[in-house]
């Protein structure tokens, strides 16, 4: 029975339309709705406490701690804000006064605005890198972005000729970097969004990386308007310290950490953000739930639907499915380790990463590794219908390994 | 509303079924009683607040188990039959909890990654061949087809749809399931 059961759900998965149902679909229209996947903290009413919480207090300071570690030291912040506001200045007299500007390369700009983890407070010790976007009003050639490079870096050095042997400009795909001893300021060219149509790829920058520049101004918006709370921005420099201990959460992009560091901390129940350390092991339970897992036959999964994006498109989307299953047994197996009182070495104050991929022992509880779940699908002959399923579906990763 | 908690209790049915067989098969969820199995899926199914499939139903199940239900340091599963606060799953000791969520963190993958049949331990069931005809033929069939609805509550009700059973095609399935039992 539970064969001819499974049979037809498989089918109607096959089927499934997300976006499709008709006027008359009925009571079923429930089930296109994107579900979540089970969270403690949105049903915390459901689970009373059978005995009272353990004491967290050495694992609230060890998270405080590595904070303390990974944030920038005076020195560092002290540099790169200088560097910042030079070049932010140089920038606005070209706005200002174009004049000879113009003459000599021949690019307007329309606007310079801070992004990325400089502009949020997220920046991390050992890497005083801060991002400047700018959004020019004429076409973005190559030769145009590297003048525009030379000209930033020569109005520099003439303001400060004792600066002229440290400060170095290095064009590359997304525009250039101006760098001094101790800090470097990465200059990311656009376009304005009416140029964006008329671009040559022989000629210009690559669309999506101009694209992806007028996102990250989108970005550091949303989140001056929105993550400003310090708990976020502490759990943001953990998550990405994270990511760069564990292999396998390379595939989460900053942008992925900022929404769930944003998520954990304040979606929940009274809208009071969560003690980090909650926050912390939630962005764990989220992952190893499946929050950022494909959803089923019967509903979509929820993720967390960028906010800066029309059309509902959820940020984990952006992975393969390999990625997403890798991301996902990391959370696991690391959240196991957490439970068992491996905080210290998940923080990275002691031991190695390879908690993650081996077998470790806690306290005489054996926690073992996972295997990666997700096989590719076989491949199946071109069929008519297959491009009318991916049309009918906003999201093909979700559907496209049926 | 009443007949969303209803679909809801009968999902909740099928998938302590479903981890019934699971106990009694993988040795891994040999220790999980059926008192703590039981209250575990009720709490976790009601707790959706949304009406569940049953296949969306014991995904959660899953996820729960996954993101660490049993793991020390979580609430616990309080027992409603009893006067004093205990923990239906506390003859779990650490070791079987923490291979409990092992495979409950790999069974969610392979439910996420479409193998749920690595996890109920049945053959994989084959693709369908010809989705568009087949839907294609139904349709011309039912001359009076209301759209594509129609389609997939046949095919839930095992290919004898009815118009009737439109608004419980959940409850005829779950009659079948029993029939044959």
């Amino acid at each position: 029975m539970v064969m001819t059961r499974g049979r037809g759900r498989g089918m109607r998965g096959g089927m499934m339309r997300p976006m499709g149902p008709g006027p008359h679909f009925g009571p079923k229209m429930k089930q296109f709705v994107p579900r979540l996947p089970f969270d403690m903290v949105l049903c915390e009413s459901a689970f009373p406490r059978v005995k009272p919480a353990p004491d967290e207090s050495a694992f609230t300071q060890a998270l405080l701690k590595r904070n303390a570690d990974l944030s920038p030291t005076p020195a560092e912040q002290a540099a790169v804000l200088n560097l910042v506001t030079k070049i932010q200045a140089v920038m606005d007299n070209l706005i200002v006064d174009p004049g000879n500007f113009d003459a000599c390369v021949s690019s307007q700009i329309e606007e310079v605005r801070q992004v990325g983890s400089y502009k949020k407070g997220t920046m991390m010790t050992g890497h005083n890198v801060a991002d400047i976007v700018v959004i020019l009003k004429t076409l973005p050639t190559k030769e145009a972005v590297e003048a525009l490079g030379k000209k930033v870096c020569d109005d520099l050095r003439s303001q400060e000729p004792q600066e002229v042997l440290v400060l170095t400009m290095l064009p590359n795909d997304r525009g250039f970097e101006i760098s001094n001893s101790e800090a470097t300021v990465r200059v990311l060219v656009t376009t304005i969004h009416q140029n964006l149509r008329k671009l040559d790829p022989e000629l210009h920058l690559d669309q999506k990386i101009l694209q992806s520049h007028l996102a990250a101004i989108r970005h550091s918006r949303w989140f001056e308007e929105n993550a400003h709370h310090s708990t976020i921005k502490v759990l943001i420099r953990l998550l990405r310290d994270l990511r760069g201990r564990f292999e396998g959460f390379e595939p989460l992009s900053p942008w992925m950490l900022d929404l769930l560091a944003h998520y954990a901390i304040l979606n929940n129940p009274s809208r009071q953000a969560l003690p980090i350390n909650s926050a912390f092991r939630r962005c764990l339970q989220l992952l190893a739930a499946g929050l950022f897992l494909p959803g089923s036959a019967d509903t979509l999964s929820a993720g967390i639907s960028d906010p800066c994006e029309g059309g509902n498109i959820r940020v984990h989307t952006a992975m393969t499915l390999e990625q997403q299953d890798l991301v996902c047994l990391t959370a696991q197996t690391l959240l196991r380790v957490l439970s068992h009182g491996g905080y210290k070495q998940i923080l990275g104050l002691e031991g190695n990463s390879s908690i993650a991929s081996e077998m470790s022992v806690w306290d005489g509880v054996v926690v073992s590794a996972l295997e990666k779940a997700y096989e590719k699908p076989p491949e199946r002959p071109p069929q008519d219908d297959d491009t009318d399923n991916m049309d009918a579906d906003d999201d093909p990763m979700e559907t496209t390994d049926n | 509303m009443m007949e969303a908690r209803a679909n809801g209790l009968q999902s909740c049915v099928m998938v302590i079924r479903i981890l019934r067989d699971l106990c009694q098969r993988v040795p891994t969820w040999g220790p999980l009683n059926s008192w703590a199995m039981e209250l575990m899926c009720e709490k976790v199914i009601a707790s959706a607040g949304q009406h569940l499939s049953p296949g969306d139903a014991l995904r959660r199940v899953f996820e729960a188990l996954a993101s660490g239900l049993l793991l020390p340091g979580s609430p616990g599963l309080l027992d409603p039959c009893e006067k004093d606060p205990i923990d239906a799953a506390s003859p779990l000791s650490a070791q079987e909890r923490e291979d409990i969520t092992a495979s409950a963190q790999h069974a969610l993958r392979l439910i996420a990654f479409r193998q749920i049949h690595k996890v109920l331990g049945m053959d994989p069931i084959p693709p369908p061949k010809f989705q568009r005809g087949g839907r294609f033929t139904r349709k011309r069939r039912r001359d009076n087809s209301t759209g594509e609805g129609n389609d997939s509550e046949g095919e839930l009700d095992g290919g004898d749809g009815k118009k009737d059973k439109k608004e419980d095609g959940e409850d005829s399935k779950m009659d079948m399931d029993k029939e044959t039992k």
